[in-house]
């Protein structure tokens, strides 16, 4: 599943069965913290089944901007060991796992809470008993959710499944999620991407959204030691003044001894940077489409 | 700018690093004997020579320099002389492309004057003048060739305006007609465009309309049949100008076009800001990024073929792009 054709994590709904297949810790943890608080904070009972332990869950949600002592306290938010979720019954059995989920849900509307609110990951169950079961309760719990006031979002480690097994459990799901734009509106919209770490941009950039791309620019260039990588190739226009900001953050990451490279640009942007001759600047790296 | 004062007796052209000489010659001979020892000086010197002028006299001079014509770039002046602007890059660049050689440019540059209609002759005219800036300071020389035969008189007047020095087969001295470039493009800037001759479209836009903006520019000229390519380009244009009028024009602005002269133009005025610079937006500003403004004007020339800028009470835009 190629990162395009996902939605963003924030427009999961009651009723949809996600799945999240990553490459690196920090995606997965941008996606599944948007989606524990976006669950926080709409009055959601949220259920967070781990691998691992629960401290390091803890640990990230709080990274996410999530203060969760009093939401643990109230029940709000419960984060499963292995032990306490997926295995509490022994060997992972999709049935088991299925009435399980089930009731869970049907305690939380009980209590009161707006939607039931599920996620887990998928790893800790690939091997014990074996990947066909996982895939058997993926088929199963459709059901689950497909009850309106229930949500799941399955996580799936890229690193840790062969792309048979991704290509399987990807299908198995109705809705696929990503990152959350970190701008969005009807001209321009800008994601952050992981692999290679960098943005996505989609749409149009002019003088009106000049003070969104330099501070998405330069909060990018900031949070690196690296190179900055654009996905450009959803680039429609941009304007002297945005192309002047590539140049910019590219002479600036230059002096630091990284890279800004443009991945898969079309023809207008690239002949922007031929004639300003921003294109020359050793730090800017300009792929073609 | 130093200039050659010399006069000199038979053939020859005296250079110096930087000149910039209009050569008037009334005959192939003439054009020969002027010509030819300067481009052979230069390949004596191993400096690179560009030869642009017409197809037959690049045949005389093929045929002249013999086997030294191999050491010579020529170009046809047709293909070269696209527009003001993109001609004066054209330059801009193989002179840098040398200067990174460190080796000497020596050009001789004619640009067709036939066929212009006065706005294009104008816009040729001040291309000539703005020579003077673009090639300030650098290691060349350059010469450019009017044909008497072919050029009316008043290109002759302003090419004594535009080029300091002035050679003809009897001598080689200052013109005393020679204006600064600031003051010439200044004039040109005074001439009054022709009124709108057919319909116009027009719309008023701010900030908030730059890409509403940009969508009339797109369909406009879809209509006009221009090729996808072109329109983007003519897109890129016009918005680097209305955001100059929103940016510095009173926040405000109306674009409007029409067809004129196998042309299709676009005109952007705003209300507020004080009488353009003649030499806005000819010379391409350094590329540091860092620095800010000063290249939507010089974009929209290059992506153009024509743009024209004149004092209204803000600035008035026109954009030309041919259309077939």
């Amino acid at each position: 599943m190629t990162s395009n054709m996902c939605k963003p994590v924030g427009s999961a709904r009651a009723g949809d069965h996600c799945c999240l297949s990553f490459d690196s810790d920090a995606e997965q943890r941008d996606v599944v913290a948007a989606y524990v608080r976006d669950g926080l904070e709409q009055h959601d009972k949220v259920v967070y089944f781990a691998a691992g332990e629960p401290t390091t869950v803890l640990g990230f949600l709080a990274e996410g901007g999530i203060e969760p002592g009093p939401c643990l306290e109230s029940g709000q938010l419960r984060v499963l060991s292995p032990l306490e979720g997926f295995f509490a019954h022994g060997a992972f059995d999709p049935d088991v796992m299925v009435s399980a989920l089930r009731k869970m849900a049907t305690e939380a509307l009980d209590e009161g809470y707006h939607t039931f609110r599920a996620t887990g990951e998928a790893s800790a169950v690939r091997t014990w008993p074996c990947f066909e079961r996982l895939l058997e309760y993926e088929r199963k719990v459709d059901v689950v959710y497909a009850d309106r006031n229930t949500v799941g979002l399955c996580q799936y480690d890229r690193r840790m499944f062969s792309a048979a097994e991704l290509r399987a459990a990807e299908d198995a799901h109705s809705v696929h999620v990503g990152p959350d734009p970190i701008y969005r509106d009807s001209l321009l919209s800008i994601t952050r991407t992981y692999d290679p770490p960098g943005l996505r941009i989609v749409g149009e950039i002019d003088s009106s959204r000049g003070h969104i791309w330099r501070d998405a620019l330069a909060a990018e260039a900031e949070a690196t030691g690296d190179d900055v990588h654009l996905d450009v190739s959803g680039l429609r226009f941009v304007d002297v003044g945005g192309a002047r900001l590539l140049a910019r953050t590219a002479d600036e990451l230059g002096r630091r001894r990284c890279r800004l490279l443009l991945h898969r640009i079309s023809e207008e942007p690239r002949r922007l940077l031929r004639l300003t001759g921003w294109e020359q600047l050793p730090a800017l790296v300009v792929e073609e489409r | 700018m130093s200039r050659a004062l010399h006069s000199h007796g038979h053939g020859g052209v005296r250079t110096v690093a930087g000149m910039h000489a209009a050569l008037v010659y009334s005959s192939d001979d003439e054009f020969l004997s002027l010509a030819t020892p300067y481009i052979q000086e230069g390949l004596h010197a191993d400096e690179q020579v560009l030869v642009v002028t017409t197809g037959t006299n690049i045949e005389l001079l093929r045929d002249r320099l013999d086997d030294h014509a191999a050491g010579v770039d020529f170009i046809d002046s047709s293909v070269w002389y696209s527009s003001p602007a993109n001609t004066l890059f054209a330059y801009d660049q193989y002179v840098h492309d040398q200067e990174q050689r460190t080796r000497p440019v020596r050009i001789l540059g004619e640009p067709p004057w036939e066929d212009r209609s006065p706005l294009r002759r104008r816009a040729w005219q001040r291309y000539e003048s703005l020579l003077n800036l673009a090639f300030a300071d650098r290691d060349m020389s350059c010469v450019c060739p009017y044909d008497t035969r072919v050029v009316e008189p008043s290109v002759l007047a302003s090419a004594r305006r535009t080029h300091p020095t002035l050679i003809t087969i009897d001598a080689e001295q200052p013109s005393t007609d020679y204006a600064e470039p600031a003051e010439f493009c200044a004039e040109c800037d005074d001439t009054p465009l022709p009124a709108p001759p057919g319909p116009i479209s027009e719309r008023e836009f701010d900030a908030a309309a730059l890409k509403s903006a940009r969508e009339f520019v797109t369909w406009v000229a879809d209509q006009a049949g221009l090729p996808s390519p072109r329109v983007s380009e003519l897109v890129t244009a016009v918005n680097e100008i209305t955001t100059n009028a929103v940016r510095h024009g009173g926040g405000r602005g109306r674009l409007r076009t029409w067809r004129e002269d196998h042309c299709l133009v676009f005109e952007v005025d705003d209300s507020g800001r004080s009488r353009p610079d003649p030499l806005a937006g000819h010379l391409r500003p350094p590329a540091d990024p860092h620095r800010s403004g000063g290249y939507g004007l010089w974009l929209a020339r290059q992506l153009c073929d024509l743009v024209e800028v004149r004092d209204g009470p803000g600035w008035l835009v026109r954009l030309y792009a041919e259309v077939e």
